[in-house]
């Protein structure tokens, strides 16, 4: 196999997660508890210092935070925590020693634009933990979050009805051997075929040989993924995705 | 075929196995030795860790030599996995989820499968080992993927996500376990869950919630609305028990860790034993060791299933060493609490645990002082697991003698999800200047200790026990070593080069044993006991496989 090879560029990954709004996390991590949880061993709690220097009112600058946090210092004891915290995590520990450092969070630039207060309710249910597999989110990605099933949003049905019946032409007929499912085309390369199997939720994405995998138009019904929502969470929902879609 | 010895051995070691399951009387022992695979984490479904090989044995081990070793190129984070050796090939997963098969013979690489993440996700980086079965090699990821690849060309077959990361905040960080057609794995989230998929097509299955949702059983042992971020973190792996089809998984702590005044009560089901039926995820029982958790101690780590004589009468028992420093011993049919025993010398957040299970003299960290508690959250045993060998009937336990300041912090107040929380500092225990470790042979099911092996750092890999009469395991410091069963005494040791954080395995091919070990740092802890060990700066980190076998003129 030659995929051995890292074909995806580190750093690159690095600004793509370094891009994502901030606000997209609804559930903010508490940046001290990550510190507490990962740092305090060796910087000592609220970074007063340890066996690794102090990091509280240093006047550290924000770009070397970054950096450091991300990346670690060669030839120390000081990791790389770019890959080893989730995002969030990653965000709010940088953040958190910015503020010991008397930095606060940044306005403007990377950051989203806040969502006017009636597109909460609806951010809520799209992204809603509570429907599991069940939520929006499953199948699209806004910003970032959300697993991108399906093709980024760029237009917004006007109304109910037009999101119920959203033309999912995208969603073919596969036929692999014998199974027959609805199936959304991830890539097609080098003979190989990645199917996302929409039997159920999650969707599954499936390689096959491109051989075998035989495409048909689709009868799949959006309507159908989106049930567990009344009329009046689908209205919710039409009004964040007006304001969250550019 | 030929019929070697060993290929005999094999054979009725197979039958010995599996007949179990098909077994009229329920009063056959249950065996969890491998054979001449190695074909699951902890061994077999029974996580006895245990091979009944006893081609390399006390006689002849001072001879054993290195056979083979692989770089897997993946640094970082190290080599905290366990192998799986099925027919011959060596399966093993690096920190970024990458899986190599290996020629278990001569340690060429078969296939390399490096694990993609999507755009916009940081690369996972730690992985404590994989599942194989129905032809298929089955990792988690830390984003939060459960990825299927082909056993024999190395080629994906299906990944899903178990829920968006960034929007769960979930992940990962055990290992999966394939039953009856399902590869069942275990998940964070602001309600820990475990959940099993199709092995063939990746489609869903069922998915059990550690935490009742109001209406539900158990959803009145949490104050308020607490239950909503009450975790129980899903983060090692589940044993299997083929003739009760249960499979037995552990959670993690209520949140938030350490602060509880708002969460009273015992917080079901956090810090429990669960005993799920494989089929349908539905609870059969569950037996929650640390109702109302506040020292971060978790159920998890080996549920060792055995069946041995318990006060007259031969139980089918689940024992379970806990991170707080005390083992339970449980009746895996029923839940029912049989009895604990203390393996940890350092422990002051209890005075111990009553004959019906209940823990005496709770010594509950508070707010506003420093709470010096033993053993320390990572735990008193670390994750690598225990192995129990049936010729002695005991369970070797690697002991890790350290304790914390735990300091809590109250909820900010700012959002509804920070309720909370603390940190903690790493301690030597009172009349020590550091830490310590020591690996115990202890009766599985008394705790009386035969002997102890005593080690001036940390234990941090997982132990082996063979039918040789063998215990291995490795040190931090880069020996690999092995210990007589019996006596504890050291009969072979080599220097591998780097940190041991991983498992090792052993398996048979072509008719000769071999001992299989990951090498390498693999955990921040090891990085972060530089807190009691500043010569830790000094563990080297790496990335190996190393084997070891007899010279050809030995076996």
């Amino acid at each position: 196999m030659s995929c051995w090879q890292r074909s995806t560029n580190l750093k690159h990954l690095a600004i793509v997660v370094l891009a994502f709004p901030v606000t997209v996390f609804s559930q903010a991590s508490n940046g001290e508890e990550v510190f507490g949880k990962n740092c305090t061993f060796c910087h000592g709690p609220g970074g007063a210092g340890g066996s690794a220097p102090a990091l509280a009112q240093r006047g550290l600058e924000a770009s070397y935070i970054d950096q450091v946090i991300n990346y670690g210092l060669p030839n120390t004891a000081m990791p790389g925590w770019g890959q080893r915290l989730t995002t969030p995590d990653l965000y709010a520990v940088r953040a958190f020693v910015k503020r010991l450092n008397g930095i606060s969070a940044p306005s403007g630039g990377n950051v989203a634009r806040a969502l006017p207060a009636e597109a909460e309710p609806g951010r809520n249910l799209f992204f809603d933990l509570d429907r599991e597999f069940k939520s929006c989110s499953t199948c699209h990605s806004i910003n970032g979050k959300g697993v991108a099933v399906a093709p980024e949003i760029k237009t917004v049905p006007s109304d109910v009805v037009g999101l119920r019946n959203l033309a999912a032409s995208r969603v073919r007929t596969a036929q692999v051997d014998r199974e027959t499912f609805p199936a959304v085309v991830a890539t097609q390369l080098q003979g190989e075929t990645r199917l996302y199997d929409l039997t159920g939720v999650p969707p599954v994405l499936r390689t096959f040989p491109s051989s075998v995998a035989k495409l048909s138009a689709g009868g799949w019904q959006h309507s159908s993924a989106i049930q567990a929502y009344s009329d009046q969470e689908l209205e919710r929902i039409l009004n964040f995705l007006r304001a969250a879609v550019p | 075929m030929n019929w070697r010895p060993q290929t005999i051995l094999f054979w009725i070691t197979i039958v010995a196995a599996i007949t179990p399951i098909k077994a009229q009387n329920n009063n056959r022992a249950a065996n969890g030795a491998t054979a001449a695979d190695w074909p699951e984490y902890g061994g077999t479904g029974l996580a006895w860790r245990y091979s009944s090989l006893d081609q390399i044995n006390t006689s002849n081990i001072k001879r054993l030599t290195p056979a083979w070793s692989f770089e897997t190129g993946d640094y970082q984070d190290g080599m905290a996995s366990t192998p799986v050796v099925i027919d011959g090939i060596v399966y093993i997963s690096t920190a970024s989820s990458w899986v190599i098969a290996l020629n278990g013979a001569t340690g060429d690489p078969i296939w390399r499968y490096k694990y993609e993440p999507p755009v916009g996700l940081p690369a996972p980086r730690s992985n404590h080992g994989l599942a194989v079965g129905d032809g298929k090699v089955f990792i988690n990821t830390r984003d939060n993927y459960l990825v299927a690849i082909d056993a024999k060309t190395g080629k994906e077959a299906w990944r899903v996500a178990n829920g968006d990361m960034l929007n769960c905040r979930c992940g990962m960080g055990g290992v999966p376990q394939v039953v009856k057609h399902k590869v069942i794995v275990g998940a964070s989230g602001s309600i820990g869950t475990i959940t099993a998929y199709d092995t063939e097509n990746g489609r869903f299955a069922w998915r059990f919630h550690v935490i009742p949702k109001p209406g539900e059983k158990g959803n009145d042992t949490w104050d308020g609305d607490s239950w909503k971020y009450g975790e129980g973190t899903v983060w090692t792996t589940g044993s299997y028990d083929p003739e009760l089809n249960l499979i037995y998984w552990g959670t993690g702590e209520p949140k938030p860790t350490f602060y509880s005044a708002n969460r009273k009560g015992n917080n079901l089901y956090t810090s429990s034993v669960l005993a799920l039926d494989p089929d349908t995820g539905k609870l059969r029982w569950y037996y929650q060791e640390i109702p109302h958790d506040t020292w971060d101690f978790d159920t998890d780590y080996e549920f060792t299933l055995i069946d041995r004589e318990v006060r007259g009468r031969t139980r089918k028992l689940l024992v379970n060493p806990n991170k707080g420093g005390y083992t339970w011993v449980l009746d895996r049919e029923t839940g029912e609490f049989l009895g604990t025993y203390k393996f940890a010398e350092n422990t002051n957040w209890i005075q111990g645990i009553d004959e019906k299970g209940t823990l005496i003299g709770r010594n509950d960290p508070e707010i506003g002082k420093p709470n010096f508690i033993c053993p320390s959250n990572i735990g008193a045993k670390e994750w690598n697991q225990s192995a129990y060998s049936p010729r002695t009937g005991l369970l070797y336990t690697p002991v890790n003698e350290m304790c914390n300041d735990l300091v809590l912090r109250g909820p900010s107040g700012k959002t509804p999800q920070d309720r909370g929380g603390g940190t903690w500092i790493m301690k030597p225990p009172t009349g020590h200047d550091t830490g310590y470790s020591h690996l115990d042979a202890l009766d599985a099911v008394t705790g009386k200790r035969l002997w102890t092996y005593s080690y001036k750092y940390e234990l941090m890999a997982s132990v082996l026990a063979t039918q040789g009469d063998l215990v291995f395991t490795g040190d931090v410091e880069g020996r690999y070593f092995a210990l007589d069963a019996h006596t504890g005494k050291k009969l072979w040791s080599y220097q591998t080069g780097a940190a041991h954080r991983g498992g090792g395995v052993t398996y048979m091919m072509n008719g000769k044993q071999f001992i299989v070990t990951p090498v390498g740092r693999g955990s921040l802890i090891s990085d972060l006991s530089m807190v009691l060990w500043p010569e830790a700066s000094n563990w080297r980190v790496a990335s190996a496989v190393m084997a070891f076998a007899l010279p050809e003129d030995e076996k």
